[in-house]
């Protein structure tokens, strides 16, 4: 009887769904569970760095210097705060975020309506295609490669030395850039959506202001991040540019801590973690967003 | 509400001819059906009418006003898209009363208008909803919504029931029909299904290449096709071609093919003669057109290789020689596959092979 009952599950029967789904599951948790190790692995080889400075800044002479390593600080102290406040970080950090925030807020402004343009005003093909080309090719250029000539112009024109030339600099350099990356933005939206709104009795800037902006609000919101990262992280420019404490920027002041004789590491570290953390609070926010930005349907209909 | 008049509208993409020389009236309050196959230059037609375009050459005029030069808001016509463009950041009384607000009308008027519409369309329940949560139907509706609620002179359809289901399609394209019976205002329908075509229109008009074929009422595009395009275009079940020439036999003319020998008219005869001095000509006929007898004798012989059965009525597949007829047995007698029958021609067209103009 119970020979019989086999043989008819095996032969008559399909395989019943459970078990399929049970197999697949199984081979999908075995994946699922290898991403998991590869994604802690990454975050792991990442956060470890930011844990070294941030547990530097706070470390005694001893425990810095000792060997092997220590994770843990065995005798903490905020010598190295108190010092790096007495260097008066805050207005690098100043500095920092008015450079910063401002290039990112004009970058924005230049290369919104020139994406526009270029995805949207049907200019011809060969034109868009070599301006676009070009503009890749300005992103791609080394920043070392055009910062001495910029700094012989800047001397020139005595401009050395200013903030708002840091802030002219970093949107010239990062509007490419943006230009390259909200082209593609703008050209997911599809045309009829805006052309809805021109039907309805919307201006052609009515239109992209309260349409299409807002659609892609996520993905520009995104933008403007990566660019303050970009602008907040820059050194190179800022190596040129920056003579006196009034315009220097917190990649500079890093680099200030270190001196020609005695380096206090817990100095350069309490710095390194200033400026780390709003490049941190900057990624959580994106986060956010990127994956607001993924879900949130534009294409209706189909 | 206004008449649209269309003046030798040609519109060219680089070297591409989108329309070429075309002129249309669409008279107040009719619905207007632009037909044809996709890149045949109705969606471009429709699209330098709603300002989104503009001609190359030729003259649109909506009412008294040429709007040549006038920016879509300027223009007061409403277009529905074939993917409903909704916003979908907005709700869906948001999406319908986004017109609205752009004319800055009052808040309780907006509301009610908003309402009225929503409650015309039954969408009244989705209000609150963005798009995205709305069925494809319930989008579609909105986006009819959006277009009524302005009361625009003109409404522009751009083949909006080509994204639903094929049993709403059929509901939504009465509910168009009924919409704009009882609202009254001119409107244009941008579409490629034939069927939709017909059963919607006041008036057909026929497009390919860029140039209209035919304009007329859907009994006249079915029964008078001006040419072989549109005989071919229209009707669910194709007409049928049948390549041959005229000749007189025994002092009366035929239409002679390789397969066949059909008796025509002396009055049909007498023009084709004016209009087609070579006689190459291609006959035409409807599937409903054929009428059979089972007998094994008798002229114009064919045997059945394939039905397919309709329920109401029964295509049979006739072939004969390498030429394949579609014939419509309404009376469901009881052809079999493989039977012969004996075929007559009630009413048939006759197409100048070197024009494709209908004889006539």
């Amino acid at each position: 009887m119970a020979q019989t009952d086999v043989s008819e599950t095996t032969t008559n029967e399909p395989v019943p769904q459970d078990v399929v789904m049970a197999a697949q599951g199984r081979r999908l948790n075995l994946r699922k569970l290898l991403v998991v190790i590869v994604l802690y692995l990454a975050a792991f080889w990442t956060l470890v760095p930011m844990y070294w400075v941030a547990i530097s800044s706070i470390k005694s002479l001893r425990d810095l210097a000792h060997i092997p390593p220590r994770f843990f600080p065995t005798d903490p102290r905020l010598d190295a705060w108190v010092t790096i406040f007495e260097r008066r970080i805050l207005e690098n950090v100043y500095n920092s975020l008015v450079v910063s925030t401002l290039a990112t807020i004009i970058c924005l402004i230049i290369a919104v309506p020139a994406a526009y343009a270029a995805t949207r005003m049907r200019l011809p093909f060969k034109f868009v295609a070599i301006v676009v080309g070009l503009m890749g090719l300005v992103a791609l250029l080394p920043p070392i490669a055009s910062a001495i000539p910029l700094f012989l112009l800047g001397s020139d024109l005595g401009i050395i030395d200013e903030k708002y030339t840091l802030i002219i600099l970093y949107t010239v350099l990062n509007t490419a850039f943006a230009v390259w990356v909200l082209r593609g933005t703008f050209m997911d939206v599809p045309m009829d959506v805006e052309e809805a709104a021109l039907m309805d009795g919307d201006t052609r800037f009515g239109a992209v202001r309260r349409i299409l902006l807002p659609l892609i609000f996520p993905s520009l919101f995104s933008i403007a991040i990566l660019l303050f990262i970009f602008n907040w992280n820059e050194y190179i420019i800022a190596l040129y540019f920056v003579n006196s404490m009034k315009t220097m920027t917190l990649p500079i002041a890093i680099q200030a801590q270190i001196p020609q004789h005695e380096l206090d590491w817990g100095v350069v570290s309490a710095a390194g973690t200033i400026a780390v953390f709003p490049v941190l609070v900057a990624a959580f926010t994106l986060q956010r967003f990127l994956v607001r930005g993924l879900t949130f349907g534009v294409a209706s209909g189909q | 509400m206004a008449e649209v008049r269309i003046e030798g509208l040609t519109k060219y993409f680089g070297d591409t001819c989108a329309v070429n020389q075309l002129n249309l009236v669409v008279r107040d309050g009719d619905l207007v059906v632009l037909l044809g196959p996709s890149g045949c230059g109705k969606t471009t037609t429709m699209r330098c009418v709603a300002g989104l375009e503009r001609p190359t050459y030729g003259d649109i005029y909506i009412g008294d006003t040429r709007v040549n030069d006038l920016e879509p808001r300027e223009r007061d016509v409403a277009l529905v898209f074939q993917s409903y463009a909704l916003y979908p950041h907005f709700t869906a009384f948001d999406n319908i009363a986004y017109p609205l607000r752009l004319r800055k009308t009052p808040k309780d008027e907006m509301e009610r208008r908003v309402r009225d519409v929503a409650e015309m369309l039954g969408i009244t329940h989705t209000l609150d909803r963005p798009p995205g949560l709305c069925s494809g139907g319930e989008q579609q509706r909105i986006a009819l919504g959006r277009a009524i609620v302005r009361e625009p002179v003109v409404f522009l359809m751009d083949e909006p029931l080509s994204n639903i289901d094929a049993l709403l399609r059929v509901y939504m394209r009465a509910e168009i029909k009924r919409l704009q019976h009882e609202l009254g205002t001119t409107m244009i329908y941008v579409t490629h299904d034939q069927v939709e075509g017909m059963t919607m229109a006041d008036q057909i008009a026929v497009m390919n290449e860029g140039a209209l074929q035919q304009l007329g009422t859907p009994s006249e595009i079915y029964d008078l096709p001006s040419n072989n395009f549109v005989a071919r275009f229209v009707g669910s079940t194709p007409m049928n071609f049948i390549p041959g020439v005229l000749q007189k036999e025994n002092g009366k003319t035929v239409h002679k093919s390789d397969q066949f020998i059909i008796p025509v008219s002396a009055e049909m005869a007498g023009r084709a003669a004016e209009l087609c001095p070579s006689g190459q000509c291609t006959l035409g006929v409807r599937p409903e057109e054929i009428r059979f007898t089972t007998d094994d004798e008798g002229d114009n012989q064919a045997r059945v290789f394939l039905l397919e059965p309709l329920g109401s009525e029964t295509i049979l597949d006739i072939e004969k020689e390498g030429l394949l007829l579609k014939v419509k047995d309404v009376a469901s007698t009881q052809v079999r596959e493989g039977d012969n029958l004996s075929l007559s021609f009630n009413r048939f067209h006759l197409f100048d092979d070197n024009t494709g103009a209908a004889i006539r």
